[in-house]
């Protein structure tokens, strides 16, 4: 029964993959590059362009943010595949106190450490952006809440990657060499929001929620304890923000479909 | 009448078990919480979600290793690499080990109290004709071989000697040899597997099939020699 469900949302996903890409393999013609700085926080991204010419050196530390099978498939050239939950806390289950949530500074520099990560290097983060849950963005957030400032997304995901012809692997590549340290500044507590705040400012403010539509009516496949979603959320798939192939939408539209949502740049808003 | 009962006690079997899983809401969240859990394909998750249960984590790993044996698209190697994490390798691989066992005695049962259709609709579509014949024949060594090779699915292959009319005792002794030397190098070596040890991981374990299989194809070779001997007396009786 639920092999059947995810049979049908693997090849729902395939098929999607397939009409984004009209063809399948039409080569990127006369791709103009994307212009990055546009973006009020355009350098938490790089472009492929740019990672393109990082690649294999020394200074960059390259980690794949799919689900470990489809990292076996095929993978840029020199990633370290981490899964979704890298830098999370994952002791019990969804739904424990704690379960989910950014891991101890301590546990964190740690994990770090192991993969080479230091304050100085590059960290490129990447996934595909409609085969996962964009586990990229959450490590990516992660790291910058604890005060990294050389982290950055692939721009467009590893989807948009491939349609612009670079290459993909499915070496396996060598473990990475533990850096000599990394200094992590105590996190950003203006950047998150826990449980009970919600809980008691619940009605006050702006709640949005970016899982799929499903989940917000109340499917539990993704581990939920209790399905549903906050009292008085709205819901924004979180893709919606994105093209088809993966690259973000303009400020313009985004802010446009942000006051859909009822909330400006000014606004406090909380995402989940 | 002895069928029209049989076919009862089938239905009543499944008609329990879903009842469990979607009339107890426990049942449901936490089964679809382990499958959520193993499809991740990450080992620390899968250590974080055991070790949270406490004491009673190797129940629940073993529980685990069942679910991942009934589901044959969910990795039973996650489980493994987990257990050696928390229990260590001597004592994982032993747990490993005993619930893979169980998990493969609970697949051959299934096959052979339902039958040939559910155990499609279980593992997808396999192909599972013709080879019943040589299975019958030669099971102990198939499955043997067929548990030694790292990329075969190991529930496939339990489903299937259950549609044969092979003896549970044979099977059960030939997975465990076969589960055993995988298990022993998963456990010890655990998490650590990269590209370089893992090639010589699978080379080990393909150097183990193919002695069995050497072994098998002597034994094929013999029984043909024999029955060409004995047909050869009929003629001349």
């Amino acid at each position: 029964m639920r092999k059947k469900y995810t049979m049908g949302l693997l090849i729902l996903c395939g098929l999607m993959v397939f009409l984004f890409n009209g063809c399948g393999k039409s080569p990127a013609e006369e791709v103009k590059k994307i212009d990055l700085s546009i973006y009020e926080k355009g350098d938490y991204f790089i472009s492929p362009e740019e990672l393109k010419t990082l690649l294999g050196t020394e200074n960059l530390v390259l980690l794949d943010c799919n689900n470990p099978k489809l990292y076996a498939k095929e993978h840029i050239k020199g990633a370290v595949g981490i899964g979704f939950h890298a830098f999370s806390e994952k002791v019990g289950k969804p739904g424990d106190p704690g379960w989910g949530t950014i891991k101890s500074k301590e546990e964190l520099t740690k994990k770090l450490i192991s993969l080479g990560i230091d304050n100085e290097k590059i960290v490129v983060l990447y996934s595909d952006l409609f085969k996962g849950p964009g586990a990229d963005g959450r490590a990516a957030w992660q790291l910058r809440l604890a005060g990294m400032k050389n982290v950055k997304i692939l721009h467009g995901g590893s989807g948009y990657w491939k349609e612009l012809g670079y290459e993909m692997t499915n070496d396996v590549t060598v473990k990475p060499t533990p850096s000599t340290g990394v200094t992590l500044k105590d996190y950003d507590r203006s950047f998150m929001v826990t449980k009970d705040e919600i809980y008691k400012n619940l009605g006050k403010t702006t709640l949005i929620d970016v899982r799929t539509k499903k989940e917000f009516d109340g499917s539990q496949n993704a581990g939920e304890p209790r399905g549903g979603h906050i009292k008085g959320a709205k819901h924004l798939l979180w893709t919606d923000l994105l093209n088809k192939n993966g690259t973000l939408k303009t400020p313009k539209e985004m802010e446009e479909i942000m006051s859909e949502m009822g909330v400006s740049k000014k606004d406090d808003f909380t995402l989940y | 009448m002895k069928y029209r009962k049989d076919k009862m006690l089938k239905i009543g079997v499944l008609i329990v078990i879903t009842g469990l899983y979607f009339l107890i809401p426990a049942v449901k969240i936490n089964v679809n919480q382990a499958i959520f859990i193993l499809q991740n394909v990450d080992v620390d998750l899968a250590r974080g979600y055991i070790l949270g249960f406490g004491m009673w984590a190797p129940v629940v790993s073993f529980l685990l290793m069942i679910l991942q044996s009934i589901a044959a698209p969910l990795p039973a190697f996650i489980i493994t690499f987990a257990n050696a994490g928390l229990f260590g390798w001597v004592k994982g691989a032993l747990l490993s080990w005993t619930s893979s066992m169980a998990g493969a005695a609970l697949c051959f049962y299934i096959a052979k109290f339902y039958g040939r259709d559910a155990v499609i609709k279980l593992t997808g579509k396999y192909a599972l004709d013709s080879v019943d014949d040589f299975f019958d024949r030669y099971g102990k060594y198939t499955i043997l071989i067929a548990r030694l090779l790292p990329f075969i699915s190991f529930d496939i292959v339990s489903y299937a000697a259950g549609l044969t009319s092979m003896s549970f005792f044979s099977f059960f002794i030939a997975t465990g040899i076969g589960q055993l030397p995988a298990t022993i190098i998963y456990s010890y070596i655990g998490s650590m597997l990269t590209g370089t040890t893992k090639t010589i991981v699978v080379g080990l374990l393909m150097l183990f099939a193919i002695s069995t299989l050497i072994f098998l194809f002597k034994k094929v070779w013999n029984d043909k020699k024999q029955s060409r001997d004995t047909t050869g007396l009929e003629n001349v009786n």
